[in-house]
């Protein structure tokens, strides 16, 4: 965390001023993240806000939620200030009873009228994406930095073009022949068209996690600052098959040892496997999201001129992740808040701004949006349906 | 004239990032905001304090959008705090609360595991159509036949006997387990065995039916009628998606990573209340054996030969499917494997079983 004192450029309008044009460049600048959260002080919150939520029947939830991700975002430090989140609880509480009601009413028809159940699957399909955009819209309006809110506005036509290619799989069982249970089809030759639903996801779920990553960065902003991040989709598809093999390879590996196990007694299967189990996901689970995470900052710029740099490394996370595993299976679930303090200061701890000129100019510079500034009150985010 | 209250604090006006560092300074009912590039005088009644959590700074709103920053303890001396900012950050720093929270979650975790969940479960399984459970079933013995069973090589008349007294055992039970239907298969590495999937079938394997007589086998079916008039394959499958929604629900926060960790409670759950499944599958076993004029000792007594069985057959044996395709000469001579692992933990302990039957019996 920096100590430097900000030097204010009073700006008329709130422009931002041009940056210098330097003729030996200077060496890049970085100014780091930080999270200060105590894994003692966030128990308390998370602790006493499980039990309120329990007693309510779930009333109390979206407070919870509110709490807790206050706290989270105000010990994440940058630069001498820390973020904010400003979510409204009554708006959360709405988006849940919404979804709880139409949860209630699909499966209310299922039992009455699977007629009227699909016609509501059918409705909930094409709002996906108004949700997707909904969803970041009212986090980024929701949290701000120096008192400057940020931003975010996707479209619903480009967040239907990243997820698109889903709509693939429930339109292939149309297609595909069917199980027929009087002719079971016998070997792999007769039961092809089992693996294709399996076989397009895998392809198209690379393309639809970058188009929404992108859509979520490129179409944000911190106050009047763009962010924009100039990864390829290649690059997300070099990350999941690169993680499709490795874990077929760990699934090898596991075989192995359980085989091995076996022969020395039936028993040690019963500790081999959970085991391996937690490590092969946290492994997984660590290697996507450092990649992904390290891709898509290292190529996002703010306003042009400031970078981000991200460096999770695998091992490191994959090594948070299975003592979090771990500490939550033995602990019946009491250590997720110190799984979360610590999940928390890694990520902030690999991640910083970097600049070639002054970041404290840039960090001090960034004017709210004067145009998008009603959207905090206005009735559009009345009602939070966040995922 | 005295010295007047103040604190020091960051003051970010919300039209630009910058910090300004600024000292506020109460005089009678208004302040006064004081830095570099900052000058201005507010009425107290015009701040808005912001609820606090942890030991965050402390946000003041002034008027038209801007707002202070500052150290919580040090702004309580000079501006009155409205307990409704304050009153989640006294439940959360109250270790009082704090302690009554961790005993109550320990409490209503310990029920709802135990009773919470399997009354849910029973409640939600009323409105589940019979026709909704049969289909689950068909699907389930199509992957079945396909995978692990192969057609029964049991005699015509002995499979029309037990089929005559299995529906002699099933008349005027309840509408789950009244029409049930009893099916034979090679049951191959899974050995002998039975079991009742929902509605209302139940599938004995041909290693079962050559370990045990006739009069035993019937014991074992009406524990299987037990499982059917008793829902149990439902309830189990609603009780396992109601642990693990519930867990993910209440853990969901340190993101998938604990969603992983809350398969666990599933898997736990799984086997401790399958346990109390069986455990009502034979009481209802007894009571029937009684009623149709046998011996409730004849489930014992088939439950101690399938342990025989396969104690006889021990460790040594693989438990896992070996490929299909594989000619099954050997495989079908194979004696019975009842017990591994998962029938270890999801059965309770066969003595405890036995001993049940005897004082069922007398």
């Amino acid at each position: 965390m920096s100590d430097s004192i900000p030097i204010p450029i009073p700006q008329e309008g709130g422009i931002v001023p041009p940056p210098a044009v330097s003729v030996s460049l200077p060496a890049l600048r970085h100014e780091r993240f930080s999270f200060t959260g105590r894994t003692g002080e966030y128990f308390r919150i998370w602790i006493v806000n499980l039990f309120l939520t329990i007693v309510t029947v779930g009333l109390y939830s979206p407070w919870a939620k509110v709490r807790k991700k206050r706290y989270l975002y105000g010990n994440t430090w940058l630069a001498g200030s820390n973020f904010e989140y400003h979510g409204n609880a009554v708006a959360i509480l709405k988006g849940r009873l919404l979804a709880f009601s139409a949860f209630v009413a699909y499966s209310l028809a299922t039992h009455y009228s699977p007629r009227f159940a699909a016609a509501i699957a059918l409705a909930v399909m094409p709002a996906a994406p108004w949700l997707v955009v909904r969803s970041f819209a009212f986090n980024a309006v929701n949290s701000s930095y120096r008192n400057i809110r940020f931003h975010f506005d996707g479209r619903y036509r480009e967040a239907l073009a990243a997820l698109a290619p889903l709509a693939l799989i429930p339109a292939l069982t149309l297609i595909l022949p069917q199980l027929d249970p009087a002719h079971p089809p016998r070997g792999l030759r007769e039961m092809w068209f089992l693996f294709v639903p399996s076989a397009i996801l895998f392809l198209v779920y690379p393309y639809v996690a970058a188009k929404v990553k992108l859509l979520h960065v490129n179409r944000a902003r911190f106050g009047t600052s763009a962010f924009r991040c100039g990864a390829s989709v290649g690059a997300f598809y070099g990350i999941y098959v690169l993680a499709m093999l490795l874990f077929m390879l760990l699934l090898f590996v596991l075989g192995i040892v359980v085989a091995a196990g076996m022969f020395v007694s039936p028993v040690i299967l019963a500790v081999l496997v959970p085991v391996g189990y937690f490590v092969v996901a946290a492994f997984m689970l660590a290697f996507t999201r450092a990649q992904i995470a390290n891709l898509v900052f290292n190529a996002t710029r703010l306003d042009g001129r400031v970078a981000l740099r991200s460096t999770l490394s695998v091992f490191g996370l994959a090594r948070i992740y299975a003592f979090n595993l771990a500490a939550i299976a033995l602990t019946l679930g009491f250590a997720v808040p110190w799984a979360v303090v610590r999940t928390c200061r890694y990520r902030a701890e690999r991640l910083a701004l970097a600049a070639q000129d002054d970041i404290e100019s840039f960090v001090a510079g960034v004017t709210r949006d004067v145009a998008a500034a009603g959207e905090e009150m206005g009735e559009m985010f009345d009602v939070d349906l966040s995922l | 004239m005295t010295e007047f209250a103040r604190f020091a604090a960051d003051y970010f006006d919300g039209r630009q990032s910058a910090r300004h560092r600024v000292e506020v300074v109460r005089v009678g009912e208004t302040v006064v905001i004081r830095g570099a590039e900052v000058l201005r005088e507010e009425r107290v009644s015009d701040l808005r304090v912001e609820p606090r959590v942890g030991s965050l700074p402390l946000r003041i709103a002034l008027p038209e959008g801007a707002v202070l920053v500052a150290d919580a303890d040090a702004v309580a001396s000079v501006l009155p705090i409205p307990r409704a900012a304050g009153l989640a950050h006294r439940l959360e720093s109250h270790l009082g609360v704090v302690f009554a929270s961790l005993a109550g979650l320990v409490v209503a975790g310990w029920f709802g595991y135990r009773d919470g969940v399997p009354w849910l479960a029973h409640r939600v399984a009323d409105h589940i159509p019979p026709a909704l459970e049969s289909q689950i079933a068909e699907q389930g013995m199509e992957s079945l036949d396909q995978y692990v069973f192969r057609p029964s090589r049991m005699d015509a008349a002995r499979q029309a006997r037990l089929r005559e007294s299995f529906r002699q055992l099933a008349a005027g039970l309840g509408p789950a387990a009244s029409g049930a239907r009893l099916e034979f298969r090679n049951g191959r590495w899974i050995g002998a065995n039975a079991f009742a999937l929902p509605g209302g079938t139940v599938v004995m394997t041909d290693q079962l039916a050559a370990l045990l007589d006739d009069a035993h086998v019937d014991a074992v079916l009406a524990h299987e009628l037990g499982h059917l008039q008793y829902r149990h394959g439902t309830r189990q499958l609603l009780q396992d998606s109601i642990v693990g929604l519930a867990s993910m629900a209440l853990l969901g926060d340190a993101s998938s990573v604990s969603q992983v960790a809350a398969t666990l409670p599933t898997v736990l759950g799984h086997t401790s209340y399958s346990r109390d499944f069986e455990r009502e599958a034979d009481r209802f076993a007894f009571g029937l054996l009684r009623r149709t004029g046998r011996s409730p000792r004849l489930l014992g007594e088939a439950l101690a030969s399938l342990e025989k069985a396969a104690a006889r057959h021990s460790s040594s044996e693989c438990p896992v499917p070996r490929d299909g395709s594989a000619p099954d000469s050997d495989e079908d001579r194979r004696r019975p494997t009842a017990e591994d692992l998962g029938y270890l933990s999801t059965h309770p302990p066969t003595a405890e079983r036995i001993r049940a039957a005897e004082e069922a019996a007398r």
